[in-house]
């Protein structure tokens, strides 16, 4: 059913594309759905991102979530303990990336085009607030990457973009549970030769909805109030617990 | 059956929220402690944010202790004499701890001073219950007739009130001093407070071991409703979603906690605790000596 609907699309957007196939549109490119909602039962979701290409070449993709400053602290040897010494906050991270593509991006482009365009896990610009000396800064900002990679919040090339007679594309992404809710952008970009000849953002944006969306929505805007319908449900749940284990 | 908590941001499976509060529950209606030092470590293990594992902790020991407090209240075990005297002092405490806790904040290190605070408060409690424990144990049967209480130091001190419940005349001085402090620990740690408030008042007032476990409920339940309140304004890290399907397996366990307590001898009671205790201390010295798997952390900012 999926695939079926995913082959529709895909004709679609080859039929609308067609009188744009020219030397300007070398790229048509859409996604599965624009808004990822995180209702009750959410347990991740794959975001497929499918499209068309006029000639040959290779597709990157990256996808990028909403920015927050991110501290990273570092524990040290005190006295025989283990206690937090050092730490660097590194402004406006992403708190989601990930970077797909049909080969090793290394590869596909050169080391100043993917600093320039932040392509790659290792080419984000992390900046830390404070000046710091710069050998620090590397094992911090490897630190960053390393534990956002382990809980699967970065991602280099851990994905699947298949290309079917040279023309039609689709690259699927598996986002985590925990997956950032907020504005997320997606790149895809067509590489021929070591350069990007065409390329195409779209918006994304993952939203919590349902009862998730009114629960989060109630806890910011009426504190007091969630904060007494919480303890009454509390003790309501208690007592109801007591009452009904008194009769057995 | 995963489920995906609105504030904590991430899912969980159902069941295993359910496993957890009722264990939990059962230790809170078996020893009168709100389980809180035990339910924060392992929501933080399973993923959950730390701020919205102590806040969403503080809902949890609500539903609990009032599970629990009910149920010893219907035994005629809790002295509310003794309690108010607990909370007057508690409530000043839990102040004086909010201010305390934002001064380390802003001087760092806050994470170590709590670690450190929960080893010395665990690991003394814990070995001063284990040894007397043990002493009851091995020592004969005393042939010689018992009396009410000891008569500790503290009964010389002034401002005498008569505590029918815990069939106690003492001075009010040392429950007022003990939700004092117990209320400066609440806040700064983030628990209800009953495991050290048990044993201070089981070995420096004298009350009853069966009267102290519903009284420190009752006190923990007004502290928790206080400590929730301000969380939930505070930092918006209470998750009624996850507090919910905790406690309705903390409310199960807490019934059954307290009938077993009831058929327990106070000897063994109280050696389980000292174990229980004594394990958890065990565990932040490990953490805080042994080498860590990666020595970095790391926090998002500005999110709850």
């Amino acid at each position: 059913m999926k695939r079926l609907g995913l082959l529709i699309a895909l004709i679609v957007v080859v039929l609308a594309g067609r009188p744009a196939w020219t030397a300007d549109s070398d790229l048509t490119v859409d996604l599965s759905s624009h808004v990822v909602e995180i209702d009750s039962r959410f347990t991740g979701a794959t975001l497929t991102m499918f499209g068309a290409i006029s000639g040959p070449g290779d597709l990157v993709a990256v996808v990028r979530g909403p920015a927050s400053d991110i501290a990273v602290r570092r524990k040290e040897r005190t006295v025989g303990l283990w206690l937090n010494r050092d730490s660097m906050t590194f402004m406006q991270a992403p708190q989601y990336y990930a970077v797909v593509a049909t080969a090793p991006v290394d590869r596909l482009l050169p080391a100043d085009l993917r600093a320039a365009r932040e392509i790659g896990v290792d080419q984000l610009r992390l900046q830390p607030a404070a000046n710091n000396n710069d050998g620090e800064v590397v094992s911090f900002r490897d630190a960053l990457v390393r534990q956002r990679t382990r809980d699967g919040l970065y991602l280099d090339q851990r994905s699947t973009v298949s290309v079917i007679d040279g023309r039609l594309f689709r690259v699927t992404l598996n986002l985590p549970a925990h997956v950032p809710t907020g504005p997320y952008r997606v790149d895809i970009m067509l590489v021929r030769d070591g350069a990007i000849v065409a390329e195409r953002a779209t918006p994304l944006s993952v939203v919590k909805s349902g009862l998730s969306a009114e629960i989060s929505g109630f806890a910011h805007e009426h504190r007091f109030a969630y904060a007494a319908i919480a303890v009454a449900a509390a003790l309501l749940a208690g007592w109801l617990g007591y009452v009904l284990f008194r009769k057995v | 059956m995963d489920i995906y908590l609105p504030i904590a941001g991430l899912s969980i499976n159902a069941f295993i929220l359910l496993g957890l509060g009722g264990a939990v529950g059962v230790l809170s209606g078996l020893f009168g402690v709100g389980g809180g030092f035990l339910m924060t470590p392992l929501l933080i293990f399973l993923g959950v944010p730390a701020p919205v594992a102590v806040g969403t902790g503080t809902n949890l020991v609500v539903a609990s202790s009032v599970s629990g407090m009910m149920a010893h209240w219907r035994r005629r075990n809790v002295d509310f004499r003794m309690a108010a005297c607990i909370l007057s002092g508690g409530v000043a405490g839990a102040a004086l701890g909010i201010w305390l806790f934002e001064v380390l904040k802003s001087a760092g290190q806050i994470d170590e001073v709590v670690t450190l605070l929960y080893i010395v408060f665990l690991g003394a409690i814990g070995v001063l219950m284990a040894v007397e424990t043990a002493a009851k144990l091995l020592r004969r049967p005393d042939p010689r007739p018992r009396r009410a209480h000891e008569h500790l130091w503290v009964h010389g001190l002034p401002f005498k009130m008569r505590f029918r419940r815990s069939k106690l005349y003492v001075s009010t001085i040392p429950p007022v001093a003990i939700g004092f402090l117990t209320g400066i620990l609440a806040s700064i740690m983030g628990v209800g407070g009953g495991f050290a408030m048990v044993p201070a008042l089981i070995y420096v007032v004298g009350m009853p071991t069966s009267v102290v476990i519903g009284t420190s409920l009752l006190g923990i339940l007004v502290v928790s409703i206080a400590s929730c309140v301000a969380h939930a304004v505070a930092t918006q890290s209470v998750d009624v979603m996850l507090a919910l399907l905790l406690a309705v397996g903390a409310v199960v366990g807490a019934q059954y906690g307290s009938k077993i307590g009831a058929r327990l001898r106070a000897e063994y009671l109280r050696g389980l605790l000292a174990l229980m205790v004594l394990t958890v201390c065990g565990r932040l010295v490990y953490e805080l000596v042994a080498t860590p798997d990666d020595p970095f952390r790391v926090d998002l900012l500005g999110l709850p």
